[in-house]
């Protein structure tokens, strides 16, 4: 566990990226995973010399959501990649794909909540 | 004759594109005004796979993200689970994955410098770059058992030992690979031809590198000490690691990175050979992980992320990769705007594109 | 036309895979294997081609590319799957957009097993290759 991750707010986005942006920091990744509570965590990280810094938006599924590609314009790979595969809505992208940039034979393949285990134990009783 | 658009489709399949990739080029004349890459070609899926393969078995799905990096990715995979569950892998097998990491470099750089090469249309130093190139690979298999895939990585260290007798005759080889190198890396760096094809395309100023995200040769061939390497993760920490810059801004700089780290690689490599430690190769390993874990190195072709999250079960609830290639794609579009059509391939070429690892 | 058997050419495309079998389909081309001793030439137009090397499993988004591919090639000609990938799907038959095999898309004649696949197993496969491309002329001679 090497994450420390902040939770912000989505109208934070924005600004937070630019506070980044200002500090001379990098944007690293756009992870998209889905919540423990229901929902998705959309983790923006960042790197400055070596040091990363995580803030984390959690949001209902198909919710429209700031691009930050106004502060770093190479955040549109993660945010086209994100809306094909979850189904989120970034607006204010400088490339809009469209929902073509990888294009699936199911729609929206990771759109579900966190899957089931699929190890089933076999209770005592039954085994025997 | 200027404002007159066209749209000139290129790829996926393409004589010069090892992989499929395709870029809508939006061209003026013959220069390139704006190109819009559309990929998915090589999409898989694998990280929807975590559901249903152990953490275990995954290694050997991660490994094959991509059969270029493959070793870096198994080991990147491993570190994370393991830093999830708290083991401590040998020194030993520590060594061993930094060796087999800088071996996949060399194999890796000298495949791309002959793509480049016969890119151009010089395929005799295509030819040779590969002929040199398969030495590496009989060290890979003779030491793994496999030339490109190897699946020797596993949680909790590694599956074989290499004898130290052995290492030393690695060692003793690495000398007259060495030796081909600089003859290689003589014609890159200096021939004519080569260089007026490079030199100045391609241009990607030190604060576009940084502000795009660029990573590995594409931000270090533009003047950006970036380098996940410096983190000291695996036996770096020991080693002492300092990355290799240029400053051209251009192919030639990115071309320039990759020769010289060749010889970094042989460097690490002998002294790994020379360091490294006695003792067992793996630990048992037992329990699930639980939680999340960042783990990232340094590819071949720069930084790779692997985002891992456990719930304490056999299989990972969540897993995510972001691979170098990804995040050089804006850096890519970048450079190859104003650029001329005739130069669209080699500047292409230039960010060693790896498609299989970009799309999962 | 016994040319065509005497010096075949190839299309290598890459339909969805890791990439290590085509790093080997490379491998071989080079000066330790040189399957162009053999009058074997990669070329880059399938109009030009005889044997069409595949690998990978075939994802949703290559299907197309794949058909027009092979339909662009002329007869006679042969489909050569390489790596496990490309035969069954191997170890990403289980993904959402991977088909499981070339055989799923086009016919193919010849398998060539291994993850990633051997120079030599590749050119074992290629041989045999020419040796069905050599059949499937005599057949098109005959019906003539």
């Amino acid at each position: 566990m090497n994450m420390e991750v902040m939770q912000i707010a989505v109208s934070e986005v924005e600004k937070t990226a630019a506070e980044m942006k200002n500090q001379g920091y990098r944007l690293v990744v756009m992870t998209c995973t889905p919540a423990v509570g229901g929902g998705f965590d959309i983790t923006y990280s960042f790197d400055k010399d070596l040091a990363l810094k995580h803030f984390r938006i959690t949001m209902p599924a198909e919710s429209e959501i700031p691009s930050i590609c106004g502060s770093f314009a190479g955040a549109f790979v993660y945010e086209n990649e994100i809306h094909d595969l979850y189904g989120f809505v970034f607006n204010g992208m400088t490339i809009d794909f469209k929902g073509t940039f990888i294009r699936t034979s199911v729609p929206y393949p990771f759109k579900k909540e966190i899957p089931e285990p699929t190890v089933t134990k076999v209770k005592k009783e039954d085994a025997a | 004759m200027t404002g007159k658009r066209t749209v000139i489709p290129f790829g996926p399949q393409h004589p010069v594109l090892p992989e499929p990739i395709h870029l809508d080029l939006v061209v003026e004349d013959e220069h390139v005004v704006e190109a819009i890459p559309s990929i998915g070609y090589v999409h898989r899926g694998l990280e929807s796979l975590v559901d249903r393969r152990d953490y275990s078995d995954f290694v050997f799905l991660a490994e094959r993200i991509c059969g270029i990096c493959s070793f870096t990715h198994s080991s990147t995979f491993c570190q994370g689970i393991e830093g999830l569950m708290g083991i401590e892998i040998p020194d030993r097998a520590r060594y061993l994955r930094t060796l087999w990491g800088e071996y996949s470099r060399i194999h890796s750089h000298l495949l791309w410098l002959g793509l480049f090469a016969d890119a151009l249309g010089f395929e005799s130093l295509f030819y040779n770059a590969w002929k040199i190139r398969e030495s590496i690979l009989n060290e890979m298999e003779a030491t793994t058992g496999g030339r490109v895939i190897q699946g020797v990585c596993k949680v909790g260290g590694v599956r074989r030992d290499i004898s130290n007798d052995f290492l030393s005759g690695m060692d003793n080889r690495l000398d007259a690979v060495e030796d081909e190198m600089q003859e290689l890396v003589k014609v890159f760096l200096n021939d004519y031809t080569l260089k007026k094809r490079v030199c100045g395309k391609g241009k990607l100023s030190a604060s576009d590198a940084y502000a795009l995200g660029a990573v590995g040769p594409v931000a270090r061939g533009s003047g950006v000490a970036q380098d996940v390497r410096m983190t000291d993760y695996l036996a770096y920490k020991d080693l002492g690691f300092k990355p290799i810059i240029a400053d051209s801004c251009d192919g030639y700089g990115r071309c320039e990175v990759r020769c010289k780290e060749l010889f970094q690689s042989v460097d690490l490599i002998r002294r790994i050979i020379t360091d490294i430690p006695e003792g067992d190769v793996s630990v048992a390993v037992k329990g699930n992980p639980d939680g999340e874990y960042f783990s990232r190195s340094e590819q071949p072709r720069g930084e790779v992320i692997h985002y891992i999250r456990g719930n304490g079960t056999k299989n990972l609830t969540q897993f995510r990769v972001r691979t170098p290639t990804l995040t050089n794609v804006p850096a890519l579009v970048s450079m190859l705007a104003g650029c001329e059509l005739a130069d669209v391939p080699q500047i292409v070429l230039t960010i060693d594109p790896c498609i299989g690892c970009m799309e999962r | 036309m016994t040319s065509a058997a005497k010096s075949p050419w190839l299309l290598h495309y890459n339909a969805s895979s890791c990439n290590g079998c085509d790093i080997e389909i490379l491998a071989a081309l080079t000066p330790l294997y040189d399957v162009e001793r053999f009058g074997i030439i990669n070329t880059g137009n399938p109009a030009h081609a005889d044997i069409f090397v595949v690998t990978g499993g075939v994802n949703e988004q290559n299907k197309e590319v794949l058909k027009n591919l092979y339909d662009q090639i002329p007869e006679p000609k042969v489909v050569v799957a390489v790596g496990i990938c490309a035969s069954s799907g191997g170890v990403f038959r289980d993904c959402y957009n991977v088909s499981g095999g070339v055989d799923t898309i086009i016919p193919v004649d010849v398998y060539v097993p291994g993850c990633s696949v051997r120079p030599e197993a590749l050119i074992e496969g290629v041989v045999k290759a020419i040796g069905v491309l050599e059949e499937k002329r005599a057949k098109m001679e005959a019906e003539k």
